[in-house]
Order: structure tokens, then C-alpha cells, then sequence
């Protein structure tokens, strides 16, 4: 919000009257200037002085005659002659940005492409960021169900459809099953599955029996 | 009446009709189409439509027909070179601006000149104002043209253009303020403080002529 000017001074005139006398000052500067010419005989006096500059600076017109211009085109002529020109692929990724900067300038244009951007880097962040840090893996493990705090046969229902369901190579039982746990090896009647949290710190891990583990598996 | 003409063109020159010693013409944009298509005889003429608008705000800029013909020829190369980037339903005034005021930009920083007002005392380009002889109308308009371009030497170059943009070739200060890639503000700030210095350089000489 403006607030209008109510009266000025002859210095504030003095500063401000180049500009009013080609009507380019605001209209909250320009109401109290007028206010303060029609009484102050001085600054009436400048603002004559600066309209007398203006008349004489449009006077200002220097013009070439018809030959100095037909001489001017020649020479364009005759440099555009002599030079080559870009391929023409190259004028096409010209032409491209001159439009890419074209639309850029335009706000609306440019709060869209702010919007449709963040709205793509939330949506990655959301599915590839949980899949690039998730682990699930399904092992051969002792039957503790309960160890982890929860039902050992459904796995938590808000994180089921996050779940990047791993391939169980039989390499990986084999391994887990040859390291030497006496509990893993005696304890074939449970799936161990574990979840990788976004958390590091986190990780959720139940029990399954084997006969429901086994459509993981698959 | 001659005068008058003149006027029109210096004002109205990017509009095709003024170019009237060339029959009727097309519509610009017509004409920048064909000439963007490669059609040579539709860029000579864009040439021969806007030369004089060109070479006049050139010659404002640079204060010398030498350097203002340069930067004119460099005008007409940028825009043959880019006019394919041009889009038609851009402003092509501004867009000529712009080539004008950056060419005269080059031009400057190739050949810089600064003239102050005791300089131009030095070379004697001012005395001649000290005749009697000023008295007559015509004198007078020839002495301030003389004053004007030599205290159009005195500002700096983003002043210079923003005073010649706006008061000599006649756009509105938000106008100019695009084809200088400034705010409106800036540009308020730059023709006040340009009128300023005109004034006070005028008004140091004729106090010069009257002693």
C-alpha cells in the first residue's frame, strides 16, 4: 500500500521535477508537486527551465541522407556475402531455446514447471527411495514367533503394499542354513522375514509358517 | 510540411507504410516470415524499412554518424543471424531496440570516446555557439543540437540509452525498462538523473555565450 504524500519542499521538487515534466512520476508524488508549484514561484521557474531542456533535447535529430543509407545496406550486403552461415541443425537448437527462453519468462509458465517438478521429485523420493533402501529377505529361521512383538503370520498391513518382495535364491537359504546356527538348522517349519525400514535403525521382523511363507517365495 | 514528414517517420518507423517511396506493402509480419524462410528480397526490404529508424537511434546513442553507420550494419548482421529465433508474436520493435542498444554497446567498447564539455571547448566545437550570429531561429535549433550532442557525451552508457529510448524515440518508461532488461524504477531513476545533467550542461554553456 502507498501512502500519498501531502506536502513537499523545494528540495524535494527540485529532485523530483526532471521527472514530472514529462509526466513520468507517480501520482502520489505527482499530486503534492503540483500542490507545491502552484505556490512556490522558484520551483515554477525550474520546472520552465527543464521544459526548455526537453524542447532543445528534442531537437536532436540527426538523420542520414538516402545515399549514406543505400551505402549502409550495400555493406550489409557485402559482409552478409562474405560470411557463412550456421548449419542448419544448429539453428534448430537455436530456434529451440529461443522458444525454451520464451516460455520461461512467462510466470505462469514457470509456476507450473515449479509445481509439475516438485511434484515428480516427491513421487521418486516416495517409490524409489524406499525401494533403494528397503531389504526384504526370507530365511530359514527357528521358530520365535512373538520375538519381534507381533503376529508372525501377517506382516503389518500399512507396510505390505511398500514390500519389494526379493527374489529367495536358494543360494541364500543354502547359506543361511550353512553357517553353522544350530537353532536356524533344527527350525524348518518357520520363514524368518525381515523389512528394512526407510529407518536404519529400524527393522521389523516376523515369522511365517513355511506353508505361507512359501507364496512369498514364489 | 517537410518537417512534418519527418517527424512521422522518426516516430512511427517500424511501421511498414512508412516506407512509402516502395509502393504498398505487406504486413510486417508477412515480410518477417518470408525473410525468416530464407527469402532474401524479404530481408532487404525489413533492411530498407527500419535503416533509418536504426541508424538515427544509433547516431543519438553514439553521438557520431561514423560509429552510429558501424553499429547499424552490425544491427542488420545480428538480425539476420537470429531473426530465426524471432517469434511473430513478439514485439518486434522491442526486439530491434535491443539489437540497437547492445550494437551500440559494442561499438562504444571498440571505440570508447568520452567527451567532456572543457574538451569539446578545446577543439573549439563549441565556440561558433559564441556568435552573434545565434540570434537567428535556424542558429538556434543548429546550437542545440550541437549542445545537446555534446552533452549527451557527458552521461553514461545505461543513461544515455535510457534517455534516448524514452524521450527521443518516444517509449513509455515500463517500454524502455524491458528493452534494457531494467526495472521501470531504474529506468525512472536514470532519465531523471540524465535530464538533470542535460540541463545543467545547457545551461553552463549558454551562461558561457551570454559572458
Amino acid at each position: 500500500m502507498t501512502t500519498q504524500v501531502t506536502t513537499i519542499d523545494c528540495e524535494f521538487v527540485r529532485k523530483l521535477v526532471p521527472l514530472h515534466v514529462e509526466g513520468d512520476l507517480r501520482p502520489r508524488h505527482a499530486t503534492p508537486l503540483r500542490a507545491h508549484l502552484d505556490g512556490c514561484v522558484a520551483c515554477r521557474e525550474l520546472q520552465e527551465q527543464f521544459r526548455q531542456s526537453q524542447r532543445a533535447l528534442r531537437t536532436y535529430r540527426p538523420e542520414a541522407t538516402g545515399d549514406e543509407l543505400d551505402e549502409m545496406r550495400r555493406g550489409v550486403w557485402r559482409r552478409l556475402d562474405n560470411q557463412t552461415g550456421p548449419s542448419p541443425l544448429w539453428l534448430q537448437i537455436e530456434r529451440a531455446m529461443a522458444w525454451l527462453r520464451y516460455w520461461a519468462a512467462k510466470p505462469s509458465v514457470a509456476v507450473a514447471t515449479v509445481v509439475l517438478v516438485s511434484i515428480g521429485s516427491f513421487a521418486l523420493s516416495r517409490l524409489g527411495g524406499f525401494g533403494a533402501r528397503s531389504v526384504l529377505t526370507a530365511e530359514r529361521a527357528p521358530a520365535q514367533a512373538g520375538q519381534a512383538g507381533m503376529d508372525p503370520a501377517s506382516p503389518p498391513e500399512h507396510l505390505a503394499d511398500r514390500m519389494v518382495l526379493a527374489q529367495a535364491e536358494e543360494e541364500e537359504f543354502e547359506g543361511v542354513e550353512g553357517d553353522g546356527d544350530s537353532e536356524l538348522e533344527a527350525a524348518d517349519d518357520h520363514l524368518r522375514i525381515e523389512i528394512q525400514t526407510g529407518d536404519p535403525d529400524v527393522r521389523i521382523i516376523w515369522f511365517s509358517p513355511q506353508d505361507k511363507a512359501g507364496s512369498v517365495e514364489n | 510540411m517537410s518537417d512534418v514528414v519527418g517527424i512521422v517517420r522518426l516516430t512511427d518507423g517500424l511501421r511498414v507504410k512508412d516506407s512509402a517511396d516502395e509502393g504498398p506493402s505487406p504486413p510486417l509480419r508477412v515480410v518477417i516470415e518470408r525473410a525468416q524462410a530464407g527469402d532474401t528480397a524479404a530481408f532487404d526490404r525489413l533492411i530498407i524499412i527500419h535503416q533509418r529508424k536504426v541508424v538515427s537511434t544509433a547516431w543519438r546513442v553514439l553521438g557520431n554518424q561514423e560509429d552510429a553507420m558501424d553499429a547499424a550494419q552490425e544491427v542488420f548482421i545480428k538480425l539476420h543471424r537470429y531473426l530465426h529465433t524471432f517469434r511473430t508474436d513478439q514485439d518486434f520493435n522491442a526486439w530491434l531496440y535491443r539489437l540497437i542498444i547492445n550494437a551500440c554497446h559494442d561499438t562504444r567498447k571498440r571505440r570508447p570516446r568520452h567527451i567532456s564539455l572543457e574538451e569539446e571547448r578545446e577543439r573549439g566545437n563549441l565556440d561558433h555557439l559564441r556568435s552573434s550570429d545565434d540570434v537567428e531561429a535556424s542558429a538556434m535549433v543548429s546550437q542545440d543540437e550541437t549542445i545537446i550532442a555534446a552533452a549527451l557525451e557527458t552521461l553514461s552508457p545505461k543513461e544515455k540509452a535510457a534517455l534516448v529510448l524514452r524521450d527521443l524515440e518516444g517509449l513509455t518508461t515500463e517500454e524502455v525498462a524491458k528493452i534494457l532488461g531494467s526495472s521501470a524504477t531504474t529506468v525512472r531513476s536514470q532519465i531523471c538523473s540524465a535530464r538533470a545533467k542535460i540541463k545543467t550542461y545547457r545551461d553552463r554553456v549558454l551562461r558561457g555565450n551570454d559572458k
